[in-house]
């Protein structure tokens, strides 16, 4: 038991957070969270979580508990996001969670390790390349679909301090199309094309790091760290060979290079506080720092480049002289302090049974600024109110050697209308209006052994 | 023990669950992408399809009969027509080579016509002719602007400049307001005549729009009855026409002539109110030949002095689209609708109505034909 919390090695640790340097990368977790209790927290948990969520929130909690922890979840968030009142489809976001945590002794020495995986059951990964003109919803389309997978290590090398740290992984990706043949302008049966389509989802690494003071039995506090992480997409597309009139055959060499950034999730910074005032009643908060100002365009670099030798052709052809390609708009992201609230209360216990009612919510304020410009990537703040209740059963013997944890929660997100107004009168997307609401649900099944 | 019973029952229907709902979230399906904003109405406009159309995309069918603009107000189409001379007068070889000449037509007069089927109006019937002495024994090129109690305004152009008719509804009976002259031509400034007029309203203001064959003027009133010739260029000492900017992309056709506005005002979503003209840009060929290729040039403006020009076209085609005007429109996505007209390649020259849509996603096949469509 800690009475006190030891500054020295707070200062200790933090400074060991602040050394970290690495790239690293974007997880659905910023966006869903991980683990039903801990978004029905608000994601208020870094100062004391102990449960699957110590893979996102901090890996450090892998070494709290005392008994190896299963749980798989389902989690799921609709949205009805709007531009000038016309539902903009984003795609419900949602998949399975699933997570283990194993704190371990051996003699003295307290170590566990973690593992949490987001399966995204509408695909495993998405990505759509940015189409400049139009506007979409950019921390909802596509940052979310992606897997997750993060393995973590964690250790408690005296009793009030928790250490840890973990790498998470995300896929880019690098296509290659390559056509050749022969095009017959007038005979189209006539088209001889082959294609080759070659692709790698080639893997990229982002680090992450924590730690837990356990002040007191009724006061944690927390810091977490995650790097940054760039997605990057090569597409090469190369097509080499004859426009054919009649006999005639004019050689044509095409080639697309397109390096664009898929996603990007910035570096993160979180301090936190989890306290139990009296003792039925847990609040906690967290206050994050975003690094949003690093992010690189989501703009795609592209050259193209065109030959052919139209002189022996008997037709006319209309080539452009040039053809342009695109190059990279700076966004101009600021940087987003994001506050998150947790409540959780014990409503009823008994000895075999544990009932808790729960309250979060979370202030993202966007980081994209009013779209005035060329560019039109839609965001709003947005308010989470989460709602759920938690049920644990104990006294399972001889089915479980533990106790079974079942979670639920309800959660509601308003994200205000925005005004985008164009500096141009004759933008060619011109003023919108952007604005919404989304609706969440998950459930989760955890069973931690004693 | 009955709670220890019910605990572990309870434990097992969770597993089962949990393993229900596990293995119905990889049941994902495909959403669509969110359809184009386009709000700024620069087009471009999308020419409507002969299936989406009662006369194979045209907005009317007027058989041998020369068509000089036609506008939309009220649920009716007025424009102004003439039958061409027989024998046929020679062609005013001046004029742009797919131009109406209206030397080979009878004296142009308006009509209106109310009866509309899948954007395609029958034949109208005479609503005004010349009667004036300053209109020169033609009245053409009309623009009909509904006001807010219902009433039209038929602003047209004639032999002396500009002149309006009203009428209690766009079914009503027209008459002259005065003499109807609401701004005369000023040819010490002009190189010729006014002509097709566009009028709009902002902010309180009345701005009237007309061009003299090169270049366009603008006019302001009160009242929307008698206009004064502005000034773009208050450091002249001439008065100026309106400043149109010139093409943004040096390697587009060289633009000679800048003539039949058409002028709206249009509320954003967020709540900017700009005032949109529409304007024919008239193209020097290439080669240096007398082609007469044109497109029509979207601009926007918060004065309605000061423009900023669309880079690209609203609306271009192969067949010489001008006289834009334009027809609000809301059909589950908010359209703007333009008319044009364009050259038919005959002798004489007829031009004939034809209907453009903007955003060009819209679509307006009959859903009859839409399901057969593979």
């Amino acid at each position: 038991m800690v009475k006190r919390i030891h500054l020295a090695g707070c200062a200790l640790a933090i400074a060991l957070l602040l050394g970290i340097t690495g790239r690293a990368g974007a997880t659905p977790g910023d966006t869903l969270g991980f683990g039903t209790r801990n978004i029905n927290l608000g994601g208020a948990v870094t100062a004391d979580v102990e449960d699957v969520g110590s893979n996102y929130y901090n890996p450090a909690g892998i070494v709290r508990g005392e008994g190896l922890r299963l749980s798989v979840s389902y989690v799921s968030v609709s949205s009805l996001l709007e531009i000038n009142d016309e539902d903009s489809n984003v795609e419900r976001m949602s998949g399975l969670t699933i997570g283990i945590v194993a704190p371990l002794q051996i003699g003295d020495f307290r170590f566990g390790f973690g593992l949490g995986v987001h399966l995204p059951d509408q695909r495993l990964s998405r990505t759509r390349s940015t189409i400049q003109t139009r506007p979409r919803w950019e921390r909802y389309d596509t940052r979310p679909h992606k897997v997750f997978l993060s393995t973590n290590i964690a250790f408690r090398p005296i009793d009030w301090l928790l250490l840890g740290v973990g790498i998470t992984f995300q896929s880019p990706s690098d296509l290659e199309l390559l056509i050749d043949g022969d095009a017959n302008l007038f005979r189209v049966d006539s088209t001889r094309l082959r294609h080759q389509f070659g692709g790698d989802l080639t893997s990229t690494r982002y680090p992450q790091a924590g730690v837990q003071f356990i002040a007191s039995e009724a006061l944690s506090l927390g810091i977490s760290w995650r790097g940054a992480l760039t997605l990057r997409n090569q597409l090469t597309a190369v097509v080499e060979g004859n426009v054919v009139v009649g006999s005639v055959r004019a050689p044509l060499e095409f080639r697309l290079d397109s390096n664009s950034v898929s996603t990007y999730m910035p570096q993160q910074l979180t301090l936190a506080f989890a306290a139990k005032p009296v003792e039925r009643l847990r609040v906690s908060m967290d206050l994050t720092w975003m690094d949003w100002s690093k992010h690189p365009s989501l703009i795609p670099t592209e050259a193209i480049t065109l030959e052919i030798d139209l002189s022996q052709l008997p037709v006319m052809l209309d080539i452009p002289d040039e053809i342009g390609g695109r190059s990279p708009i700076p966004l101009n992201l600021r940087d987003t302090l994001v506050p998150r609230v947790g409540v959780e209360f014990d409503a009823f216990q008994n000895s075999a049974t544990l009932v808790q009612t729960r309250f979060g919510y979370v202030y993202e304020g966007t980081p994209f600024p009013v779209q005035r410009g060329a560019t039109n990537f839609v965001d709003s703040d947005r308010h989470t109110f989460s709602l759920g209740a938690g049920v644990r059963l104990s006294n399972l013997r001889p089915t479980i050697p533990g106790h079974l944890q079942l979670d639920a929660y309800f959660q509601y997100a308003y994200l205000p209308t925005r005004n985008h107004q164009k500096d141009s009168l004759v933008d060619p997307v011109g003023d919108y209006t952007a604005g919404g609401q989304q609706w969440g649900v998950g459930a989760s099944l955890e069973v931690v052994f004693e | 023990m009955t709670r220890m019973n019910f605990t572990r029952r309870a434990s097992r229907l969770a597993l089962v669950v949990v393993a229900l709902l596990t293995g119905c979230a990889a049941l994902g399906k495909e959403t669509p992408f969110s359809d184009p904003v386009s709000t700024s109405g620069v087009g471009p406009f999308r020419r409507l399809a002969p299936e989406e159309t009662r006369f194979l995309g045209r907005a009317i069918e007027l058989g041998n009969v020369g068509v000089d603009r036609a506008s939309f107000a009220g649920g009716s189409l007025f424009y102004g027509a003439a039958a061409p001379i027989d024998p046929l007068p020679e062609r005013n070889p001046e004029l742009p080579a797919r131009d109406l000449d209206p030397g080979q037509f009878e004296p142009m007069r308006i009509f209106r016509s109310s009866t509309e089927t899948m954007f395609g109006f029958d034949v109208g019937s005479e609503i005004l002719a010349a009667s004036e002495p300053w209109e020169g024994g033609y009245v053409s090129q009309p623009w009909a602007l509904e006001m807010a109690d219902g009433s039209v305004r038929l602003y047209y152009a004639a032999a002396g400049g500009i002149g309006v008719a009203v009428a209690p509804s766009a079914g009503g009976t027209f008459t002259r307001h005065g003499d109807g002259l609401v701004l005369a031509n000023d040819l010490g400034i002009q190189e010729a005549g006014l002509r097709s007029p566009a009028v709009t309203q902002l902010d309180g203001t009345y701005y009237l729009y007309a061009d003299d064959g090169t270049q366009i003027w603008v006019a302001t009133s009160v009242d929307g009855l008698a206009f004064t010739l502005l000034d773009t260029n208050a450091e002249t000492a001439s008065v100026d026409a309106l400043v149109i900017p010139p093409r943004a992309d040096e390697d587009d056709l060289e633009e000679r002539a800048y003539v039949s506005p058409a002028a709206t005002v249009a509320t954003s979503p967020t709540g900017r109110t700009t005032l949109r003209l529409y304007v024919e840009a008239q193209q020097v060929a290439e080669d240096g030949s007398d082609d007469d290729d044109r497109i029509i040039l979207a601009l926007g403006s918060l004065d309605g002095v000061t423009f900023e020009r669309a880079r690209l076209p609203a609306h271009e085609g192969p067949d010489a689209p001008g006289q834009p005007t334009l027809r609000p429109y809301q059909d589950g996505v908010s359209e703007t609708l333009m008319y044009m007209t364009v050259s038919r390649g005959m002798t004489p020259q007829l031009r004939a109505v034809v209907l453009a849509v903007d955003p060009g996603r819209a679509s307006f096949v009959p859903p009859e034909m839409s399901e057969t469509t593979p």
